[in-house]
């Protein structure tokens, strides 16, 4: 005879192995969370015919727009400076989306998640693959530019997957710890997406870090500068200290913990909230 | 225990209770006391935290293969929260459930559609909303499709449908797959007269195939058609659990809230 199913469901908080389970299950559901990012993008362009192509677009005409301006503003020549801007602005735009969707993980995915049961972690999936695929897109400037400008290429460029692949990490745990706090308190999706230029200018995405003089060692400890540099400086041929790989593996160590005791807390009573 | 070697369909809550809390919602002090309604679950104010409508309190229920179950209930009575207890949406707050068997949802069968995708797409869809395994959906389509009566259309997007059409579509999917267990709220139809009456076979044979039926309605009709048991809901209590007729009769009478267990 055939196996069935079993759904069981007891009250009280949920454990770490629910959330394994839930996770498992996630990934189990892919082909529903690939339709669901299928339609976000469709949705972020609205059905213009140039569709994704917006996408990169949008962010080649900010790149070049600033790339003149601050190139004088600083008084570096723009061979110099578009590569860094580039870099900088095409992975700063991945971080911060990241965390500005971060809030409506779970509140986006209402419809779904009262109408059938569905695992948690697909809400999360969704949202880092739909940022993983924009960020993709927009990294096709970078190539461009790291092409036209004849940046050099060494073996450090390898690092450079590897720290997306951590910044898509990170977001899956910031997903899950700002998803479900927001669910329940409403407030901290506002106060992220205020929190969001104030991010900006105090990064080094547009300006370089050593500017600051003295104070240089302060963006040291900005975790977002860390994960940035990561990405940026193998592209841009630069070598890399022990300290942004020490700083981003810290960062997620605790935003996994973090997540873990979110999840304990929140995660069974969430749909309540939505 | 013979769980393993049997693997018959079964649904299980014990001293299941769901309650709702009221977040984001400010509680002003009422003009009027006002009089205990008829309708919703009890409000629970404690003195600190958060207050919490109870929508279920307690619910112990067996339903196995065989049963045809019938929900009775009015208004807020907790009938559409139980379904949901069932299917997975709400976790207990207190106790217990245990279902074995794939449960088909008809409480909403637009989920997951998409606008701008065509019809046969939209099966695929449906389906995988619905967690049906690929080759099943493969094997199934042509069926489906058929089903709809909708020829050309299936290849063109769901946003020049009618809502006639979309119901069509919606049914098709809904009915075009065999859960062992079917979760609905009210029984579900489509369509212009010819299409009614081909739907209403395929219902039957739908729900006959499955293992377990639950089904919320108001309509005596219905339930007595369909069901072979019945519980009444009754702010969040089950207050009858027996034949459809005594249930039909007992909730004509009001006599129910007087048979409320302790």
């Amino acid at each position: 005879m055939k196996q069935l199913p079993i759904y069981e469901a007891t009250a009280g908080r949920s454990h770490l192995i629910d959330g394994l389970k839930d996770i498992r299950e996630g990934l189990e559901s892919r082909a529903i969370w690939r339709e669901l990012v299928r339609r976000d993008l469709y949705n972020k362009t609205k059905g213009a015919s140039l569709g994704r192509w917006w996408i990169i677009i949008a962010q080649a005409i900010a790149i070049s727009g600033m790339g003149f301006v601050y190139a004088e503003l600083f008084g570096i020549t723009l061979a110099n400076y578009l590569p860094y801007l580039a870099t900088g602005l095409v992975t700063w735009g991945f971080m911060i989306s990241l965390i500005n969707e971060a809030p409506d993980v779970f509140t986006a995915s209402k419809g779904y998640l009262t109408q059938t049961r569905f695992p948690l972690s697909v809400c999360v999936f969704r949202y880092v693959t739909r940022n993983v695929m924009t960020f993709l897109y927009k990294a096709s400037i970078i190539v461009v530019v790291l092409v036209l400008f004849r940046v050099p290429f060494g073996w450090s460029v390898f690092v450079a997957p590897l720290g997306i692949a951590l910044i898509a990490l990170a977001g899956f745990f910031i997903g899950v710890i700002l998803g479900l706090l927001n669910a329940r308190y409403r407030d901290i999706g506002q106060l992220v997406s205020s929190l969001s230029v104030f991010l900006f200018f105090m990064t080094p995405v547009f300006w370089r870090a050593d500017r600051l003089g003295e104070y240089s060692w302060i963006v040291q400890y900005n975790p977002l500068y860390n994960f940035l540099v990561l990405v940026r400086s193998p592209l841009l041929g630069e070598q890399i200290s022990y300290w942004p790989f020490l700083m981003t593996g810290c960062s997620i160590a605790a935003l996994a913990l973090l997540a873990m005791i979110t999840y304990r807390v929140y995660g069974r009573e969430v749909i309540y909230w939505l | 225990m013979t769980d393993q070697l049997s693997q018959s369909s079964e649904i299980s809550l014990s001293n299941m209770s769901v309650s709702f809390p009221l977040v984001r919602y400010q509680a002003r002090q009422s003009w009027v006391k006002n009089e205990k309604g008829k309708t919703g679950g009890e409000i629970i104010r404690p003195e600190r935290g958060i207050a919490r409508i109870r929508a279920l309190e307690r619910i112990n229920l067996v339903v196995k293969t065989g049963d045809r179950l019938g929900i009775l209930g009015h208004n807020g009575a907790g009938k559409s929260t139980l379904l949901r207890a069932v299917i997975g949406v709400y976790p207990p707050t207190e106790g217990s459930v245990r279902v074995r068997g794939r449960i088909a949802s008809m409480i909403d069968i637009h989920t997951g559609f998409d606008n701008m995708a065509s019809g046969l797409d939209n099966i695929r869809m449906r389906a995988m909303f619905m967690k049906i395994p690929a080759t099943v959906v493969k094997a199934r389509l042509p069926d489906v499709a058929n089903f709809t009566e909708l020829g050309d259309y299936l290849n063109l997007p769901l946003s020049t449908y009618s809502s006639g059409m979309r119901a069509r579509l919606a049914f098709a999917i809904a009915t075009g797959f065999d859960p062992e267990i079917i979760i609905m709220d009210e029984w579900l139809s489509a369509g212009d007269r010819s299409f009614r009456d081909k739907a209403e076979s395929r219902m039957s044979a739908f729900v006959n195939q499955a293992d377990i039926l639950v089904m919320a309605s108001h309509s005596d009709h219905l339930l007595k058609k369909v069901c072979n048991r019945a519980i009444i809901l009754d702010g969040g209590h089950i207050v009858f659990d027996g034949p459809v007729d005594e249930a039909i009769e007992l909730r004509q009478g009001g006599a129910v809230a007087a048979k409320k267990p302790a």
